[in-house]
This record gives C-alpha cells, structure tokens and sequence, in this order.
C-alpha cells in the first residue's frame, strides 16, 4: 500500500490480482447486478488508488478493504431511488414469516437447495443482504461488520438472525412448493 | 444460562468470538440440553449452506477480464492530475462561484458552452446520449445495434438516410444528430439551425440553454428510448435492414459494421424459394429479414429483392479531382461526384487526379460512396467506357470481386503523376498493369495494417475480402505462426505485412516481426479461468500477461486447439512459447511437457517477504500465490497471516531449480484426527494405487475410475466436526475409501472420511 501511495503502478496491479476478483464477487452478490458490480468494482479500486496513503500499514488490510467496499455499497444504494422490496413491506401484505420461525430444525433442508437459497437471498433486503454476504462469504467477525458498517454489534446480530431466519423458511416453502 | 441466551450467542460461538468462560458456559449448556444442541446443530447447518451456496454463486462470478485495463486507465488519468490535487482542491469551489458570478464576461474559460450552467448541462446531455454509443460497443452484434437504433433516432428526426450523410460529412457524431434530433423534436427549431448553432462551435448545453430546452428531461428523452430500442432489438424475433451481402456477410447500408451470418443459413425469397448467396450477391443491396437468435441473425434470412432505396452502382471514368475525401469522376454522361470512403475504398493512396478508375459503391439520391475503387487495366483510347452501355456510366451493377483489369479502355497514366502524396510501396509479385501500378486483385505486395477483422482486411492501398481459407500467419525467427485475423486486430495499425491476393480476396497475410515481441519462454502460474496469466520466465521476474478471448493456443505437435479448449489444456506448471503483445497474449504453444506439482508440507520456519521456508525448504511465494487458512471458513488469507510456527502446505514447481509456490495452505492448529462426517452424495471408492504421472498424480480405484489429479483438485479433509479442512495428495493411501467427484477422468474433488 505504501508502494500504491507512491504511485506505483505495479505494486497497484498485485493489489488487483489478488483481490480484484474478490471484490468483485463481492459487490456482484450483493447488488445482484454484474454491471453495476463492474462499474463499482472500478470505483473501489480507484479509491484504493486516490487514498492510498490514509491506509494504516499497522492495521490488517482486509477489514479495511472491507470497509472501503461497504461504503462504496452504501452509497450506491443510498443513490439509487428504487428500494428492493423488502421482507418488512412483504410482511404488510400478509407474509409473516415469524409464524414459521419455531425452530430451525423443523426445516432442516436438504442438500439441493441452492435454488431456492438462490430466490431466498433475493428476498432479502439489501442491509440483509450485506451483512450475510460479509459474514459467510467475506469470513468477518460481528465486530469487524460492525466496524465497516458503522452500526452497532447486536444490530449487526439481528440483521444476521433475520435474514437466516428468512433464508430458512423462504427456501423450505420453494422446496415445499409453497 | 437459559436456553433462550444460549441461542443469541450462536454466532458468537461459532467463530470464536466468546470469551473463554462464556465458551465454556456454552458447551456445557449443549452437553446438557438436548433442545438446544439440536438447535445448534440445525443453526450450523443452515450457515454451512449459506456459506456453501455464496461460494458457489462467488465461483461463477468473475470480473470482466478488461477490467484491469479500464482501472489502470482511470488511475493513470488521475495521476497526471495528483500532484496539482491538493492545489485545486479548495480552489474548485472558488473558481465555480466565480465562473457563475462571471458566466459571459469570460466565456473562453468553458469554451463552447460559454459559462458554467451550460458546462452543466452539457455534461448531463452528453451522459445521456452516451448510451446511444454504448449500445453497440462491444457487442457481438453491435453492428445490428447499432443500424437499427441510429436509424430509429434519425426516423424520429425526420431525416433521410441523405441528410444523415450530409450531417456525418459536417463533422456531426452520431451522437451529435441524436442529440440534434431530441432538440428538433423538443422545440419548434429548424434542425439546420440547430446544426449551425453546433458547427459554429456551441456547446450542446449552451444549445440547449439557448433554445429552452430543460436538461432534466434528457435522459428519460435520449437514453431511455435508445434503452428500450435496444431492448426490443434484443427480444425481437424478426428483424428487416437495407444490407449490402458479401460472403456470408451483411453489410448494413447506412449505418454500422459487418454482420456475420451463420455459415449454414441458407437465404431464401419472400415466396420462401431458397436462394444460393452468390444469387444474393449479385442484387448488391437487398432488404433481409432474418430471425434473431441470441442477439444474431438466425440462420434463415429472407431477401427481399427490389425492396433496397439504395442503389448499387458500378462505374468507370478520369477522376478530374479529389478534395477533402470527395472525387469528382468524368464519366461520359457527364460529372459524378463521389465520396471516398477512408479505410473501405480500395487503392486510397493510389488514386489521384487524372486517373481512369473504376469505381463500386453505393448511391444515396445525388450522392455516391464508393466502397471499392480500383485503377483501371490498359487503355488504347483514353476513354473511360461504362461497364454496361444502357446504363451509361451510372448503371446499377452487381458487385464483383474478380479482376476486372482491362475491361474498359481508359488510358492508364502513372500514379507518379496522380498528385497523391502517399504511394505505398510495392513489391508485386504478380501482375502490374502498364502503369506499373500492381494488380492487387491478384498478386502479391507488400502493404501496411490499417486494420483487419474476421471479414477483411484493410490497408494503405485498399480493402481486401478475407474468407476461411485465407491463411494469416506471423513470421518470426524463420518460423510461422498461424494466426486468426482476431488475434491480429490487436496488434498496432502500421505494421508492415504481405498479403497475397486472388480475385480480390486474400489467400495469406504474413506478418514479419515486425511491432511486438514474440516467443518467450514462460511458465503459467495462475489460473487461466480468469483469463488472465501470470508467467514466471527464467529469472523469476513475474509478469502478468492478459489472456485475450481470441487467443489460440498449440498443442505440443503444432496443432491447435479451439480457443474455449485452452484452460483445459494448460495448466499451472507448463511450460509455453507466447506470442505476446502490449501484455496480452495472442497465441500459445506448450513448449515442455507438464511437470508434475509437488507438495511440501511442515512447519514454517523462515518467512520473508519474497519466500518462507518449510523442513528447510525455501519456497518463493509470489504476489498471486494463493493462500488458504484451512478451517477458517469463506475466503483465504493471506501471505500476511502465515507465520513462522505455522503448519502449512504448498503446493509448489520448479524453475530452474527454484521452487515455486502456486498456493499455501495455512493448517489449523491442533488439527487433529478424523471424525465422522457428511459426504454428501460424492460417490465412494476405494484407492487402488497412486501413480506419479508426467501429467499428475494417477489415482487408480478398486472397481471404479482411473483419474487425474491435477493441482485443481481439491482434497478436503473431514474433520470430527464435520469442518472441511483443505488437504493435499499426500493424505490419500491406497487402501483409503474417498468420496470422489470427477469430469473427463479428471478428480475435481476427492472427500477423505476416517
């Protein structure tokens, strides 16, 4: 990073080897949109360029590109006027998922869900979203998300709860036909 | 603890992150509450999957491989302006008040637009009209794109396919009459006066602003109808244009690029009578209409004879004079001026004035563009005659790419005296006409690239056909390499090469070496899946080449393998001859057969930035070398986490009696013996034998499969948890009972279980 502050063009191209695609993936699972994952995925990395030099070599850098990401996330979103239905305004119309939610071994699922984990996480909300995305694909602690969100920790934990909650009853009521 | 705390703190428990007594609260609550413990048990599964499916849904989610290059263009533009950055900074907000405060009085600070509310505007119309340039960037079929949508925009203009080649001759983008047409249809403005206002130069905020245009309404005006254009071209089913047909190639009449048809789609009438494509060529223009498939055209387009407003014409006579790309012809029915087409006419730094030619192209009303023109061959009367009498010398005439040299009986004169400033050079091998001037319908000459596509390609004297058979090779160190036309539109205009020709279409192009590097010995490291390679030559200097989509690839004997074949074919270890280009490669070949990976495992002992050493071994560990910390969940570590004391595994080649890492493996600590676990629905075998190959590690199984094991396999380890930990080879004995997973005899995964 010390390197990249300095304007050093190949030190910033192992940076991209090694964690471009990462960001990617990502951002990609998070926005549901592959170009829009692009075009942010550029904006990361320029930042990452730009602002080099405020990196704190004594810190470990992951965390911190996570943080740059999830600011990069929420600001996208907070730009964009269209709000993915979220399980809140489902809820308004009827779904109550809660009533479902006794226990998670009643809904043991099999191991061919992938489909219907695929619709569930697209039910979720982005908040929802984002902090499964960190934690189960990123491997973040509930303090680093916590960090990198700005938020507290137990909020970080109900997000979690909720949107597993949500994962486990939508996905068993696609496998259910439901 | 009650059960109900005890569950919040899953997560918490999960990775790790319970303080010592909690943790032990915790474990002795499950060990008491059976409730809980299946709850637990439930919890964790349920993560597992989540966790599985987002890494499988990550796996196929890859960057586009020219990403890097748009991030290090961006970089390098913000470079330039870095070091002035902190200057500016504060001064922005400064020198935008004042250009307000001052808009008019000093009008050249932003230059066409004239003050900085114009500047604004500007900028949000031209954001707008940007996806009308998207929508055929980069698309396989942009040139459909591309044809239908401008001329959707000029129909809503009100224009003509004319007056759309006059505002293209004015200097106007396509964007520009886009923008134009909005305005037109926005105000009660006459369209040549907004075009006057654009070539004065205004800017288009400045128009906009002047006319009353509200610049809030552009993008649902200009983008969203160009968005919904493109979305119907994508869904439509049937599609009709005005082409022009080459082999296999529809060439749109007005607008966009060449549009491959499929090689089996048979044309046939409107009556549904199947035509041959030599019949279709003959017409020059037709109007088609053709299925969409996939975004291109299907494979049975329907011709429309006699449906094309455009005529194709066909002409000879003296050119009385060039200017500014327009040659005015003497024909015997008097003065024709036509329009040369820079790069698509042929024989551009040939022709001059004074000059008899022969002329193809297109008529739009009054005006000609000559898409092909040619010297004429020998000539006894010095007079230009026009190929067919009834039609004079502007009769409507099928295209044809034989040598039509000598056909009329115009007096050649020399190109010395043409008046043209840039005669190629030439060293025809086959036929020269009296003028000296090769015949480069038929032979063979040496030229410059100006470019070259999968259907032609076009030089500094002119446009050449490229059909299947052509051969494109490079020349380097006495060998050649064959090519795909692809590969070599990368390489940099101006490269000298020599094309050889029959009837107007290439039959070879060779390259000498000539504009970039080739050959050098390297040894992929990286995976190819992401286009991209990392190679290590000799010394050890890493350098990253960019695998291009189109690159071909050569198997050891020189025969070549299909482009989609090649991560199956090269693998980390090889070692290759690139041929390489500004980074990128355009053609490979193994050079060496693979070397087998080899496996080192222990404790690390000695790390440094560049290497670590495990039992004595010292192991260089690259930027790119993967890193993993078994047991740790999604994602990798990296290098950084990995320390002295660490238990680790490396997978690693040789280069020069250096070893290489490829991907380390940080082992848990306390990793300890097996347990039961899940194996899923992998099928299980038992190993017979292992065999160390040239190509891997052979794994042979009692009533099963005989497999490869490349260092794409992954070995996983079930733990007493059921955690997966990473494995490698070395924990597989015969005897063993593995759950296996395997495509074309190649593991993919194997499941050791105790």
């Amino acid at each position: 990073m010390k390197r990249i502050a300095k304007g050093d063009e190949d030190a910033f191209r192992c940076l991209y080897d090694e964690f471009g695609a990462y960001v990617f993936k990502i951002v990609a699972m998070q926005l549901h949109n592959n170009s829009k994952a692009e075009e942010l995925t550029q904006d990361i990395f320029l930042k990452i360029w730009r602002f080099a030099s405020k990196y704190d070599p004594s810190r470990p850098f992951k965390p911190w590109l996570s943080r740059v990401v999830s600011n990069e996330i929420i600001s996208y979103r907070r730009a964009q006027e269209e709000r993915t239905e979220s399980i809140e305004e489902l809820a308004e119309t009827g779904y109550t998922p809660a009533e479902e939610m006794d226990s998670y071994r009643d809904r043991q699922l099999s191991d061919d869900i992938s489909y219907e984990l695929q619709n569930a996480m697209g039910i979720l909300t982005d908040n929802q979203r984002q902090v499964v995305v960190m934690k189960y694909y990123e491997g973040l602690k509930i303090r680093e998300i916590a960090d990198g969100l700005g938020i507290g920790e137990s909020a970080v934990k109900a997000r979690l709860y909720t949107a597993l909650e949500t994962l486990s009853t939508t996905a068993q009521r696609g496998k259910n036909g439901l | 603890m009650d059960c109900k705390k005890i569950r919040e703190e899953f997560i918490e428990y999960l990775e790790g992150s319970l303080s010592r007594g909690r943790h032990e609260t915790f474990e002795k609550h499950l060990a008491d509450c059976r409730e809980c413990k299946k709850e637990f048990e439930a919890f964790k599964a349920l993560t597992e999957k989540v966790a599985k499916h987002l890494e499988s849904q990550a796996s196929s989610l890859n960057p586009p491989a020219m990403l890097w290059g748009k991030i290090l263009k961006e970089a390098q533009s913000s470079k330039k302006h870095r070091r002035f950055s902190f200057l500016l900074k504060p001064a922005i907000g400064i020198a935008a008040c004042l250009a307000i405060l001052l808009a008019g009085v000093f009008t050249p600070v932003f230059g066409a637009e004239g003050n900085l509310i114009n500047y604004i505007s500007s900028n949000m119309i031209n954001s707008a009209a940007n996806d009308l340039e998207s929508i055929y960037q980069d698309e396989q079929s942009g040139g459909i794109y591309k044809t239908v949508a401008i001329d959707k925009a000029i129909q809503d203009a009100g224009l003509t396919g004319e007056q759309y080649w006059d505002l293209r001759d004015k200097g106007l983008t396509d964007k520009d009459i886009l923008i134009a047409a909005y305005i037109k249809n926005n105000t009660n403005t006459q369209f040549d006066n907004i075009v006057d206002l654009r070539l004065a130069p205004w800017g288009w905020g400045r128009i906009a602003n002047y006319l009353g245009v509200s610049v809030f309404s552009v993008d649902p005006a200009i983008a969203a109808p160009i968005i919904e254009r493109k979305r119907m071209i994508l869904d439509a089913s049937e599609l009709e244009i005005n082409a022009e047909v080459l082999d296999h190639t529809i060439v749109p009449m007005n607008f966009g690029g060449p549009i491959p048809v499929p090689q089996d789609a048979l044309p046939v009438d409107e009556s549904g009578n199947p035509m041959s494509w030599e019949e279709v060529k003959m017409m020059g223009c037709a109007r088609m209409r053709f299925e969409m498939k996939h975004g291109a055209p299907g494979p049975r387009p329907v011709i429309m004879p006699g449906h094309c407003p455009n005529e194709y014409f066909e002409t000879t006579g003296d050119i009385a004079d060039i200017e500014e790309g327009i040659a005015t012809i003497q024909t015997p029915q008097g003065p024709m001026q036509v329009r040369l087409i820079e790069g698509e006419t042929a024989m551009m730094g040939e022709i001059g004035e004074g000059m008899p030619i022969r002329v193809r192209g297109l008529r739009f009303g009054p005006r000609m563009i000559a898409r092909f023109v040619a010297p004429v061959g020998e000539n006894k009367n010095g007079q230009s005659q026009p190929k067919n009498p009834k039609d004079g010398g502007n009769n409507t005439q099928a295209p044809s790419s034989g040598n039509k040299t000598g056909e009329n009986k115009s007096t050649p004169k020399s190109p010395a005296n043409s008046g043209t400033k840039d005669t190629p050079k030439k060293t025809s091998t086959g036929n020269k006409n009296q003028s000296g001037t090769p015949d480069y319908l038929n032979s063979t000459f040496e030229t410059t690239l100006k470019n070259i596509s999968e259907t032609k390609i076009t030089t500094d004297v002119g446009q050449f056909l490229i059909n299947q058979n052509t051969l494109v090779t490079v020349k380097f160190d006495g060998n050649e390499f064959a090519l795909h036309p692809k590969i070599l539109s990368i390489i940099a205009k101006n490269t000298k090469l020599t094309v050889s020709t029959k009837n107007g279409i290439s039959t070879t192009i060779l390259i000498p070496n000539a504009g970039f590097s080739i050959k050098k010995l390297w040894m992929i490291k990286d995976d190819f899946r992401n286009m991209r390679l990392l190679c290590v030559n000799e010394t050890l200097a890493e350098k990253i080449v960019q695998l291009i989509p189109e690159t071909f690839a050569s198997d050891f004997d020189g025969i070549q393998i299909p482009p989609q074949k090649i991560p199956e074919e090269i693998r980390p270890g090889n070692t290759l001859w690139i041929l390489e280009y500004k980074n990128q490669a355009l053609h490979i070949a193994h050079a060496d057969r693979p070397q087998p990976p080899e496996e080192i495992r222990g404790e690390v002992s000695e790390k440094t930035v560049s290497f670590i050493v495990i039992n004595g071994r010292q192991i260089n560990v690259l930027s790119s070398t993967e890193c993993e910390c078994a047991g740790k969940g999604r994602g990798s570590c990296s290098r950084n986490e990995i320390n002295v004391g660490d238990k680790a595994v490396a997978i690693v080649f040789k280069i020069n009696d250096k070893t290489v890492a490829t991907k380390v493996v940080k082992m848990p600590k306390g990793m300890g013996g097996m347990g039961q676990g899940d194996t899923k629905k992998l099928p299980k075998f038992q190993i017979e034998s292992l065999t160390r190959t040239q190509n891997g590690i052979q794994i042979t199984f009692k009533d099963g499969p005989v497999l490869l094991i490349t260092p794409k396999t992954a070995i996983k380890i079930i733990q007493n948890d059921a955690e997966e930990i990473p494995g490698s080879p070395e924990d597989l004995r015969a005897g063993m009972i593995v759950g296996v997973e395997f495509s074309n005899r190649q593991a993919l995964q194997i499941i050791i279980e105790p």
